[in-house]
């Protein structure tokens, strides 16, 4: 199935513990998961289709940073920082949208071209003149990948993203992911608990058969989870030949089609790819999806995601795709609440942490990845507020054993 | 078309559409840099651009801003 063998086996004798509770609740810690963490590595924006035509233009905000991704007059997408020069306004206010040909700042009313150069300052006779590159826009390191738009708002340790998911190229490449469209837009959702709580649960299918009944209807025992491997993970499921005991999935299995792009073996599978530290890719017959999580606070999270369609469905496929979406959105629902519960037994100063089965070893994989870029993860104890970059520091600095 | 043609379309897009303040203002700037467009008249097209409603000419004809020639429909349009 990959273009390359991945060692995905479950190590013996692993580590079952998961990360100290302290770190669900650290505001020390967040902000260094912030700095360090979602704003090194690279981040969905959104699908190419998001921005269709010159002038159109998306925003993505995420941990104090706002994104701002514009397909300028040559067609070709950019992405930029979404502050104006002259005083860090947000140049772009609406999430999404088309500007004619410039975008003004709603502040003072600077004006940049779509390529991100100053076209000019307001009241441009009270300023000396004004080098339209350098106080340009500020460009952010941004890749397309199959037609999903990442960016990165900080150099990181991950190559580049084509050389990331080098691992799930081939697989993913039959879905024609560059060619779909949007259905719904792009949807966002405070949840009450640690960003990692909801990874933690999205990490792991041991939970399926009892908390998503949807799910186990559809692809039952089938579903299985590779761990993060290389900052990536892999989970597939196929559709069990029964007709399926809940409505949605009844009908879902019913009207689900053989796409003529798809390789037979994927013509009854759902496949989710995790990028670490938060997202997901998934894809279905009829859609493809991303969806991921930033943090607000240590007790606050938010939920992200858009699907696209193929373009040319016809209405069994649509039908198919309502049916899908409707069961996403019930698993969705069931999860928040296994985040919420989760994100509790943080809390508990009586609860003594994880002890992960094997069918859990995503979750442990995830954790080392965040071990590796932040050593404190590693303290037992919770450290002081104010130690926790010192400590961050000094652990990172300690020779590896 | 001409970069100098497009501004100038932009710059008289029609007055109460979405985002044609705007619009218009960032022609305005366009032309500016040209040294097509007064400083005065670039200020009326700034106060305007959040207002898809407000005529930036009828502002400047109630304030006493002189109308470039290129907002005339008889004017020639060439690349600045």
């Amino acid at each position: 199935m990959h273009d390359e063998p991945r060692n995905i086996e479950v190590p013996a004798n692993w580590d079952r513990r998961g990360l100290p509770g302290w770190c669900y609740h650290s505001t020390a810690l967040l902000d260094l998961e912030k700095s360090n963490l979602f704003k090194t590595h690279w981040q969905i924006a959104c699908h190419v289709s998001d921005v269709p035509e010159p002038g159109s233009f998306l925003c993505f905000d995420m941990c104090g940073e706002r994104a701002l991704i514009v397909r300028d007059n040559n067609s070709d997408i950019r992405a930029f920082l979404n502050v104006c020069r002259h005083r860090g306004s947000r140049l772009v206010p609406k999430d999404q949208g088309k500007c004619e040909n410039a975008l003004v700042c709603p502040f003072h009313g600077w004006v940049y071209n779509l390529d991100g150069t100053l076209r000019g300052a307001a009241r441009p006779e009270s300023f000396p003149d004004l080098d339209k590159h350098k106080f340009g826009l500020k460009e952010l390191e941004m890749e397309i990948w199959h037609g999903l738009v990442f960016i990165r708002f900080k150099p990181g340790p991950q190559p580049s993203v084509a050389e990331l998911l080098a691992p799930i190229e081939q697989e993913i490449s039959a879905y024609k992911m560059a060619e779909h469209v949007p259905t719904d837009g792009i949807w966002t959702e405070e949840t009450p608990v640690n960003w990692k709580s909801i990874r933690d649960v999205d990490n792991e299918g041991y939970h399926v058969p009892l908390a998503h009944p949807a799910l186990q209807d559809l692809y039952g025992s089938t579903y299985s989870d590779e761990p993060y491997v290389d900052g990536v993970s892999r989970s597939d499921a196929s559709f069990t030949p029964t007709k399926g005991r809940r409505w949605a999935v009844r009908n879902y299995k019913k009207f689900t089609k053989p796409q003529p792009h798809l390789p037979e073996h994927l013509h009854k599978t759902w496949l989710y790819y995790g990028i670490f530290p938060n997202a997901v890719i998934a894809v279905t017959p009829e859609t493809m999806l991303f969806y991921q999580e930033f943090p607000i606070t240590t007790k606050k999270s938010v939920l992200r995601s858009a699907t696209y369609r193929n373009p040319h469905e016809d209405r069994q496929q649509r039908a198919a795709r309502y049916l899908a979406a409707r069961i996403d959105r019930e698993t969705v629902e069931e999860d928040i609440q296994l985040t919420i519960w989760s994100n509790e037994s943080m809390a508990s100063e009586s609860f003594e942490g994880f002890y992960l089965s094997d069918l859990e070893y995503g979750v442990r994989s995830h954790h080392d990845h965040l071990r590796k870029i932040l050593p404190v993860y590693n303290s037992e104890t919770a450290p002081r507020e104010d130690e926790v970059v010192s400590l961050n520091t000094a652990m990172s600095a300690a020779p590896k054993t | 078309m001409s970069e100098a043609e497009l501004q100038k379309q932009l710059l008289v897009t029609e007055v109460g559409i979405q985002g044609s303040g705007a619009t218009r203002y960032a022609a305005a700037m366009y032309f500016y840099q040209n040294g097509r467009m007064s400083t005065e008249m670039l200020e009326i097209y700034r106060r305007c651009s959040k207002f898809d409603a407000e005529d930036p000419l009828d502002l400047a004809s109630y304030e006493g801003v002189s109308v470039p020639e290129l907002v005339g429909f008889s004017d020639e349009c060439t690349e600045a």
